[in-house]
């Protein structure tokens, strides 16, 4: 090419045209992409992309669907089966576990086995309450049951 | 440079010598450890016999890798003597005699004291066993026992001098291991498992001479109303068993002091017949019928009553009949007409329980029966020798004089194999009645107890549709195959229905009354003193009304769960069913139900009583109990399913023994001298009126086990 | 060094070496039982009522080590709880146990005594450290005491 400085036009080899011709050919500026071409490939990949993004948001939203109605299910059906223990506030074992609580203090432990032996003994009023076998009578087999249930552990666990 | 040699040499020589020390040291360690493991576990020890098994009871542990039995002493020092040979330090007291004559042998096991308490149909037991060692040696002792196979075993207490130690219930196997351990170094301990529902095996270990050990058991069981009378049973001694040729699942018979093994994995010494031990049995009942009773008796012991009053009674055993060699069996009516269906219920923190008696409803009396099928099939075994062979031929005589006109009849008798007298069944006119008559007076009992065999042929022939087949079979149960025998009833039963008739003085109650359940009929037994007509007559009066079966109750409203037995037997007339189950809730006041009464659906509307009378906390344990005696009927017809697994968990929950649970006690205070010493097991006499020569294995008895034809 | 020092010392090397191996690899073994090392013990649980007739108590027993078996339970040494306490025979100390007692009667302690026994087995060679919560502790009015427990653990010599 051509330097446009004076000084360094006269330190460059002269190039034949013939040359320059070819040289201009192969350095010609590429041909430009039409605009038309451009937005359509756009178009055509943001589509894609479009919809691979819905398909992952339906899957998830099934999934979290499929999720609720399960949920729902096991829900209803232990509705069903224990209506009392899922409507009580309480849970069950706590219901249970009042059973002999003779002081009220929300555990059944050795005094209120105690308690109801030491009425027992000295002749004293019996609450009907405190007969927790059911078997309409206040005596040593609920003391026992009280005493028992105090010192209750389950397998494995403690309570 | 020599010198610089020399010690290098030195040092060497040195080194080399050190460690030639060190490698003698270690191989001399090494052999004598290897030396001791090898004499002291060439065999694992039996802690029930008395002397060492060949095999292991590996396949209670579930791997053949895992080790339980700790070292002991070789067998040849372990062995107790021959059965005619001193104890040691017994030498004086086998030169006493009792009154009847007959030797006294030292036992470790002085003296059983039972406490009963009766409520409604509830019994709450107490058992007290006093062991005591006469030698001058150190002891184990061991003791197999029967017990009700209803009982459900829920505590366990050993003592030592004054002091009382509350026992654990663990998994089989840790319990095991832990008294294993503790016997080893020297501890008081004691151990108790199940072989059987109604076989036990109680150890106790590292007792000193002189020393005196207390075990006390309690469990709580329901009473059968059988005909009229509520009837509570306390067993005293396991009968000797026969064992199929190739079964050792069993429960062996052997004299007093063998050294050969039975080759079974439980095991039972015998007294010889001129043999008697101290041991001696004191028993009290305290009954609270909650109405008046009637005519109490024991048909096995002499008692004496105290009627008291507010409807209760105390029964004891007189002090001239206190050998424990026969079943107690008290048998008491309560006043009126009959029983209601009485419902207990209880409470506690883990819900509601409640059993009901179930009765048969009085339609049913007005009702006739169809004409049946009667198959009568007899045990000709050696332990039926002498008087309770007697019994069956007296029950069946009547039996084949009381047919109906349109009746058939088949008799069939079984030993070693099992015979038909007909080919087919024929009608119960006279010619063929006379023909059964002179077939089975001619039947000796010497054989072995192939029941299988007796099970299979009495209900495996072609059936007429136009007769339901009835089977009585007469046993003692002496078989150590029960679960089989059950299994097979369920399998071949169809339509049938078998009633089993337990004949003898210490009969096998937990193989009777399950034949009974596996084959939807009833239990029966006939003890020596008994009137065979009478009883028969029963039966007869039990199935000449037609039964309920294929029963269903309807609980209305109320919230019931978890009822046992799952498959209601039938219900016959005079005989209630008592069933038991978990409830929420407020219990129906009536329940209705729906059976089939002869070829026609029926429901019929039962109202229920609630008993009127305070239980101690029994309910939960009976429950529990029934529950599991339910699940391993099924194991003997569901093997695939982990019964096991179930049944021990159950266990766990509700402190109860059963076949993969036990208790165990340690006294870690107690530590005595010495190894653990000798293993001497509790010998028994055979139940009154069982042979011991045609039952028990001696050297030199031929065993009807190998007598097969 | 000689040549025969030389084949001493490596034959010596060769057994050595060998020993060690045959040591590290299969070690002569006791049966499980023995070879850990197994050993029995009891608990002893100890309140002090400071001065106040102790008639009911309740407490939970708790093994810090995972080797401690229960074995059995016993009373104590006053008169008034000398019968085994109320506590669950299925329960272990890995969990916790509870054991609890209560008399009605007016022979009651009043100083520190033991109310309980409980016999362990201990296996491996530590030393199991025990930890006990006293729940209840009430006089004959039903009323609480201000107590204490200790526990400590014993053997047989």
């Amino acid at each position: 090419m051509m330097s446009s400085d004076p000084d360094r036009a006269d330190q460059e080899p002269r190039v034949p045209e013939k040359l320059r011709e070819a040289m201009a050919r192969l350095y010609e500026p590429l041909t430009g992409v039409p605009a038309e071409l451009d937005s359509v490939i756009l178009r055509d990949a943001r589509g894609s992309y479009a919809r691979r993004q819905r398909w992952s948001l339906a899957v998830r939203w099934a999934g979290a669907g499929l999720a609720a109605a399960a949920a729902l299910a096991l829900a209803l059906r232990l509705y069903i089966a224990h209506p009392s223990t899922l409507r009580s506030a309480t849970p069950a074992h706590r219901q249970l576990a009042r059973v002999g609580d003779v002081d009220g203090n929300g555990r059944v432990d050795i005094l209120d086995a105690y308690v109801v032996a030491r009425a027992i003994t000295r002749h004293q009023p019996l609450d009907p309450a405190w007969d927790v076998n059911g078997d309409g009578v206040v005596d040593r087999k609920d003391v026992d049951l009280i005493a028992r249930r105090a010192v209750h552990v389950s397998e494995g666990a403690a309570e | 440079m020599k010198l610089k040699t020399c010690r290098r040499m030195a040092l060497i020589l040195f080194a080399t010598l050190a460690a030639w020390i060190v490698i003698g040291c270690s191989v001399a360690r090494d052999a004598a450890i290897m030396s001791a493991r090898s004499s002291n576990t060439s065999e694992e020890p039996d802690l029930r016999s008395g002397f060492v098994t060949p095999q292991a009871r590996k396949e209670r542990l579930g791997s053949h890798d895992e080790e339980v039995w700790v070292i002991a002493k070789p067998p040849e020092e372990r062995l107790a003597p021959r059965f005619d040979e001193p104890m040691p330090g017994e030498g004086q007291l086998m030169a006493r005699r009792n009154e009847a004559g007959k030797k006294l042998v030292a036992v470790p096991l002085k003296h059983t004291d039972v406490k009963a308490s009766i409520i409604g149909y509830i019994a709450s037991v107490d058992v007290r066993q006093q062991y005591e060692n006469p030698y001058d040696e150190k002891i184990e002792a061991v003791y197999v026992f029967p017990l009700p196979q209803n009982a459900a075993v829920n505590e366990f207490l050993m003592t030592v001098g004054t002091r009382k130690i509350r026992g654990i219930i663990r998994e089989r196997q840790e319990a095991q291991q832990i008294y294993q351990q503790a016997k080893q170094q020297g501890y008081v301990a004691s151990l108790l498992m199940q072989e059987r529902p109604n076989v036990f095996t109680q150890a106790v270990a590292n007792i000193e001479p002189g020393k005196r050990i207390d075990i006390d058991i309690r469990y709580f069981n329901t009473l059968s109303y059988v005909d009229g009378y509520y009837e509570f049973v306390f067993p005293m001694v396991v009968g000797p068993r026969f064992n199929p040729p190739g079964f050792t699942d069993g429960i062996g018979a052997v004299a007093r002091g063998a050294r050969e093994s039975s080759g079974q994995k439980t095991q039972v010494q015998y007294l010889a017949p001129d043999k008697r031990s101290g041991h001696d049995i004191a028993l009290a009942v305290q009954i609270d019928a909650g109405v008046p009773i009637d005519n109490i008796d024991s048909r096995n012991h002499q008692i004496s009553v105290k009627n008291l009053r507010n409807n209760k009674a105390e029964v004891s055993l007189k002090e001239g009949d206190r050998i424990p060699n026969r079943d107690f069996v008290l048998r008491y009516k309560v006043a009126g007409e009959s029983v209601k269906p009485a419902l207990i219920a209880q409470r506690d923190g883990t819900g509601g329980y409640f059993t009901l008696m179930l009765l048969p409803p009085e339609q049913l009396k007005h009702l006739p029966r169809q004409p049946l099928e009667f198959v009568f099939t007899i045990d000709v075994s050696g332990s039926q020798r002498g008087q309770p062979l007697e019994q069956e031929k007296a029950a069946t005589r009547y039996a084949l004089t009381h047919m109906g006109p349109e009746d058939t009849f088949q008799v069939i008798r079984f030993g070693n194999t099992a015979r038909k007298l007909f080919d087919v069944p024929q009608p119960a006119d006279a010619a063929h009645v006379r023909q059964a008559l002179q077939w089975i007076d001619g039947f000796d009992a010497t054989e072995g107890t192939m029941l299988v065999d007796g099970v299979r042929a009495s209900l495996l022939f072609p059936h007429d549709q136009s007769h339901t087949r009835y089977v009585a079979f007469m046993t003692d149960g002496y078989i150590g195959n029960e679960a089989e025998a059950l299994g097979e009833i369920h399998r071949c039963l169809g339509p049938a229905r078998l009633f089993s008739f337990g004949v003898g003085q210490a009969t096998n109650r937990y193989l009777l009354d399950h034949m009974a359940i596996m084959g939807r009929g009833a239990a029966a037994y006939l003890g020596l003193n008994d009137d065979a007509g009478q009883i028969m007559g029963w039966y007869f009066q039990r199935i000449s009304h037609p039964a309920m079966s294929d029963i269903a109750i309807d609980w209305g409203n109320a919230k019931v769960h978890d009822v046992y037995p799952r498959q209601l037997p039938d219900l016959f007339v005079g005989r209630p069913v008592i069933v038991t189950g978990r409830f929420e809730g407020e219990l129906p006041k009536s329940v209705t139900l729906r059976a089939k009464v002869g070829r026609e659906q029926q429901q019929i509307e039962v109202p229920v009583e609630r008993a009127d009378a305070s239980f101690p906390p029994a309910l939960p344990a009976v429950w529990a109990r029934m529950k599991i005696a339910d699940l391993a009927d099924r194991a003997t017809y569901e093997p695939g399913i982990d019964l096991p697994g179930q049944i021990r968990n159950l266990a766990m929950e509700y402190n109860l023994m059963s076949d993969y649970t036990a208790f165990v006690a340690v006294d870690s205070q107690t530590k005595t001298a010495g190894d653990h010493g000798t293993t001497i097991a509790v010998p028994v006499p055979v139940p009154e009126g069982v042979r011991y020569e045609t039952t028990v294995q001696e050297a030199g008895n031929v065993q009807p086990a190998t007598q097969v034809n | 060094m000689n040549r025969v020092a030389r084949m001493f010392m490596l034959v010596t090397i060769v057994l050595v070496g060998g020993a060690v191996e045959s040591r590290v690899q299969s070690p002569p073994t006791l049966p499980a039982t023995q070879a850990s090392s197994v050993r029995f013990a009891w608990v002893d649980a100890v309140i002090d009522p400071q001065g106040q007739p102790l008639a009911a108590y309740q407490f939970e027993l708790k093994a810090e080590s995972a080797d401690v078996t229960l074995v059995g339970v016993e009373g104590g040494e006053h008169p008034a709880y000398v019968e085994p306490p109320y506590y669950d025979p299925k329960a272990n100390l890995q969990n916790r146990i509870v054991i609890a007692a209560f008399n009605t009667g007016e022979d009651l302690p009043k100083t520190r005594t033991r109310v309980a026994r409980v016999m362990v087995r201990v296996s491996g060679t530590g030393q199991p450290r025990y930890s006990a919560k006293l729940d209840v502790c009430a006089s004959s009015d039903a009323k609480p005491i201000n107590a204490s427990i200790s526990v400590m653990e014993g053997a047989a010599q």
